[in-house]
């Protein structure tokens, strides 16, 4: 009988990145509490990413979007494990929700003698896509942008924000952008690449991808042009697009649409950490929909009230009828 | 006793309404369609003589009652009585209509005390044909002072309804989270 050697000495514990697609906040709130607990006792040390590009990616298996990330992961050769939420696969390939720490670990453990000899996914430092796409839209004189993805280009005109892009933006399309890096170049008046760049291409709205690249490339930072404490609306709903229907979302967008509040409010009214919120935040931005609010926050937020409300106990039961997460 | 809940679904003729009450409706909805006699307003052979009706039941025997407005404007009447106590509307507009904001006003104005509580909502069907875009509704409602949510929706998929009923009870719950609330 073969008996597997335990890690080798010889090879130093590494830093490596999880991130996880398509659940519920909770889940995601869930899966870093867990990994919080996990401190030395796996292979290699593990820290959440908010990005997609890590070494680990949980996935809900039920999730359109989720699926095509992982279909254009695997398609990139970037060395990525991805672990989806349900399956037949061994216990060390397959992650359910609630994640146990037991669990937890074999997978993580598995993934390590996977990813060794694989270079680990470089968590440099450096600057999201979110913010880079923000920074490069606020450039003064910016007419468009290229962004290249891949081996497809496209323009984004900066005042209109539609995008020439040689393919349409679809679930698959937003995927794979989402799931690689994007250069970014900015192009001002003039610039002879604002006639040559994908020239054809039918123009299209960009919100979709920029909302995406928004709740999905934030890198768990929030822009810098977003000081806290700053209280914000919303000018009109966010296209959610392939991102889709998510509570939380749903939720901010109605508080922000109604009245005007920084991030701790926004979490503080909704229930949701803030680190959700921020991501929304950073999403609505970069399509343009959120707005400074002149008022500055003086006075530390209130939480939910619990008043009684004609609608509030019916509102609740229309949710679970149909599966939908309620406010926390 | 049991109590009932109404949610109605409203807009021109073909918009989709029937479609997006069976889409989420425990039965199938209850409408007595007819052959369309007005293939100047629509070319679809068939079309809802009065209301279309579906459920929805709910926890503890209550129930959410769903109904498809007449879309002919002459009834405009009944829509108005049927507001009343209504928890609210999903407006669907058809992108292909010669003139879908001239439409959809039609249809804001008549159920606008809804609109005025933020419990309106729109959905915008075959967006990706015509040639108004979201962005073009969303601005022709902020100018007149509304601030419902406008999503492109194909309500012949469940999930797109549920996303305009999602966001409708998202809007209602904030109105009363900040109503029983004082300012921040
Ligand atoms: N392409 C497309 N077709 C749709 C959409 N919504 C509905 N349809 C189709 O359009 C047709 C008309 O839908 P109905 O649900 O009958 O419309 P209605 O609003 O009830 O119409 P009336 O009862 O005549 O007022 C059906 O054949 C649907 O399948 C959509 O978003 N996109
Ligand atoms: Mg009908």
């Amino acid at each position: 009988m073969n008996v597997t050697a335990g890690p080798s000495a010889s090879l130093r514990p590494q830093l490596r990145r999880i991130s996880a697609i398509g659940f519920d906040w909770r889940a995601e709130v869930s899966l870093k509490e867990t990994l919080a607990l996990l401190g030395g006792k796996t292979t290699d040390r593990w820290q959440y990413t908010e990005d997609l590009v890590a070494d680990v990616l949980v996935y809900d298996a039920g999730n359109a979007l989720a699926q095509a990330v992982v279909r254009r992961q695997i398609a990139s050769g970037h060395p990525c494990i991805c672990i989806p939420s349900t399956g037949d696969a061994g216990d060390e390939l397959v992650l359910r929700y609630p994640f146990g720490a037991t669990r937890l670990i074999r997978c993580l453990d598995y993934a390590s003698t996977r990813l060794t000899g694989q270079s680990a996914a470089t968590g440099d430092g450096s600057d999201s896509v979110c913010q880079r796409l923000d920074v490069a839209m606020r450039t003064p004189g910016a007419e468009a942008l290229v962004l290249r993805s891949g081996n497809h280009e496209g323009l984004l005109w900066v005042a209109s924000q539609r995008i020439a892009w040689p393919v349409s933006l679809d679930l698959d399309e937003c995927a794979r952008i989402l799931a690689g890096d994007v250069e970014i170049e900015v192009l001002h008046r003039g610039d002879a690449k604002l006639k040559s760049t994908a020239a054809g291409a039918a123009l299209q709205s960009a919100e979709p991808l920029l909302w995406a690249i928004g709740i999905a490339r934030s890198g768990g930072h929030p822009l810098r042009r977003l000081p806290a404490g700053q209280r914000y609306r919303l000018r009109r709903w966010p296209d959610f697009g392939v991102i889709g229907r998510r509570s939380a979302d749903l939720r901010c967008a109605a508080l922000l649409m109604q009245r005007a509040l920084s991030g701790t409010e926004l979490a503080s009214f909704s229930g949701l950490p803030i680190g959700v919120v921020q991501v929304f935040l950073n999403a609505a931005a970069l399509c343009g929909v959120l707005v400074a609010d002149a008022e500055r926050v003086v006075m530390p937020a209130r939480g939910a009230a619990s008043g009684r409300s004609p609608f509030g106990s019916v509102l609740h039961r229309i949710r679970s009828a149909f599966a939908m997460t309620s406010a926390a | 006793m049991s109590r009932e809940y109404k949610l109605l679904f409203a807009g021109p003729m073909g918009a989709g309404k029937t479609t997006a009450i069976g889409a989420i409706s425990d039965h199938a909805p209850i409408a007595t369609e007819a052959l369309n006699s007005d293939l100047a307003q629509h070319s679809k052979t068939h079309t809802t003589v009065g209301f279309d009706y579906g459920e929805v039941a709910l926890d503890g025997g209550d129930r959410l009652r769903l109904y498809g407005m007449p879309g002919q404007s002459r009834f405009d009447f009944v829509w108005k009585v049927a507001s009343e106590g209504a928890l609210g509307v999903v407006l669907l507009a058809d992108n292909t209509r010669p003139d879908p904001l001239a439409d959809l006003a039609v249809y804001v104005e008549a159920f606008r005390p809804l609109a005025d509580a933020d419990a309106m909502v729109i959905g915008i069907g075959r967006s990706q044909q015509g040639t108004t875009s979201i962005d073009d509704y969303a601005h022709w409602l902020s100018e007149r002072g509304h601030a419902a949510p406008v999503f492109s929706v194909d309500v012949r998929r469940r999930d797109d309804v549920l996303l305009l009923l999602e966001a409708l009870l998202s809007q209602i719950e904030t109105r009363e989270l900040f109503a029983t609330s004082s300012q921040p």
